[in-house]
């Protein structure tokens, strides 16, 4: 008896231990424009936060949100209706911090996922405004608001022009 | 009656005669002087009756007792004290332990097998694979050459990150960088040409 449970243990251990890691991140496809005023009311804190950027965009609207998940054999793809490609591929796991990478219409972003946050990326025009792919924990948390009296954000990295 | 001096060595042992209770070599000593002594064996006689009549007296006593559930009655007024709960499972535990070692070691041997495999997912559970961070992060961007556009980071006063794609044309055949750039800049500050809209940059 004892020792087909030490069989199973080992066959379930050594089952546990090659599974491929896994990660999830919500990916939420945005649409902002400035025609007219009606916005989503659970997307309040993604206008406040490109407000404070210096985005003026009055409306915004949530296509699609899904939870998209990536192993490092197979990324994951999202089709944005611009006819854009949202490719995501896990890059590492490194220390238990996932390293994913992004490529919306040619932009290639390195992320690296954490329990808070979002990266929002631009994905090019659609319609009368613009598409955002927002990027978040799996947990689908939303941004936090930018508090009270924020003035629009520096940038951080901006290429510099020949 | 009185006791003669050859009498006095055998009037204790008589007792024990009549019971039976005396060893062989003593008891033929015994019936020796009785054949011998009249006072004796009168002796003897006598403590034959009252042993008869004790028996019929007991037998008659024990005939009016019911000793329906005697045992029962016995042991319970025998029985100690029920001892308090973690004394008495102590004395499981142990008892269990000294007489069924090889079942016990199984046992907790297959516990902790089975700890060791279920633990990394009862732990991965708490702990999003890939999450250890705190907050997410942009670690790099950058844009093909093809796509004609240079992207710009913009960092939210909550911490969160824009990356936002600007047009970025490419120079012009001949002509210097700085004064392509220059045109487009002028170009775009003309009253002639309209200014965006929201929705551009």
């Amino acid at each position: 008896m004892t020792r087909w449970v030490v069989v199973v243990a080992v066959l379930l251990g050594g089952a546990a231990l090659a599974e491929e890691p896994k990660v999830e991140v919500t990916a939420d496809v945005i649409h902002a424009s400035n025609a007219g005023n009606a916005s989503d009311p659970a997307l309040s804190a993604v206008k406040d936060e490109f407000a404070s950027a210096g985005f003026p965009f009055s409306s915004y609207k949530r296509l699609s949100s899904q939870k998209l998940p990536l192993t490092k054999a197979k990324p994951a793809e999202l089709k944005l209706p611009n006819g854009k490609t949202a490719v995501l591929e896990l890059e590492d796991i490194k220390a238990g911090t996932a390293l994913v990478k992004v490529n919306v219409g040619g932009t290639k972003v390195g992320l690296q996922l954490g329990r808070e946050g979002s990266v929002f990326v631009g994905a090019g025009a659609h319609g009368n405004g613009q598409l955002i792919l927002m990027l978040s924990p799996g947990a689908s948390k939303r941004p936090r608001r930018a508090p009270a009296g924020a003035h629009p954000a520096s940038a951080v990295g901006v290429p510099a022009r020949k | 009656m009185t006791v003669s001096q050859a009498c006095q060595t055998f009037v204790p042992m008589l007792s024990p005669f009549i019971d039976g209770e005396l060893p062989p070599t003593e008891r033929v000593t015994v019936e020796r002087h009785l054949a011998a002594c009249k006072d004796c064996t009168m002796r003897a006689a006598d403590l034959r009756a009252e042993s008869g009549l004790l028996r019929v007296g007991m037998e008659l006593a024990a005939d009016q007792v019911d000793f329906k559930d005697f045992s029962q009655k016995v042991m319970a007024r025998i029985t100690p004290e029920r001892p308090p709960l973690f004394e008495r499972l102590k004395v499981s535990a142990s008892e269990a332990f000294l007489y069924q070692r090889g079942t016990w070691v199984t046992a907790m041997a297959s516990a902790a097998v089975v700890m060791l495999v279920a633990l990394p997912f009862i732990l991965r559970e708490r702990t999003p694979t890939g999450y250890a961070s705190e907050r997410m992060a942009v670690q790099s961007v950058s844009t093909e050459d093809a796509a004609n556009v240079a992207p710009v980071v913009f960092e939210t006063k909550s911490g969160n990150a824009i990356i936002w794609v600007v047009d970025h044309p490419p120079a012009k055949p001949g002509a210097k960088d700085d004064e392509a750039v220059n045109e487009e800049l002028e170009l775009d500050s003309s009253p002639s040409t309209p200014q965006p809209n929201g929705g551009e940059l």
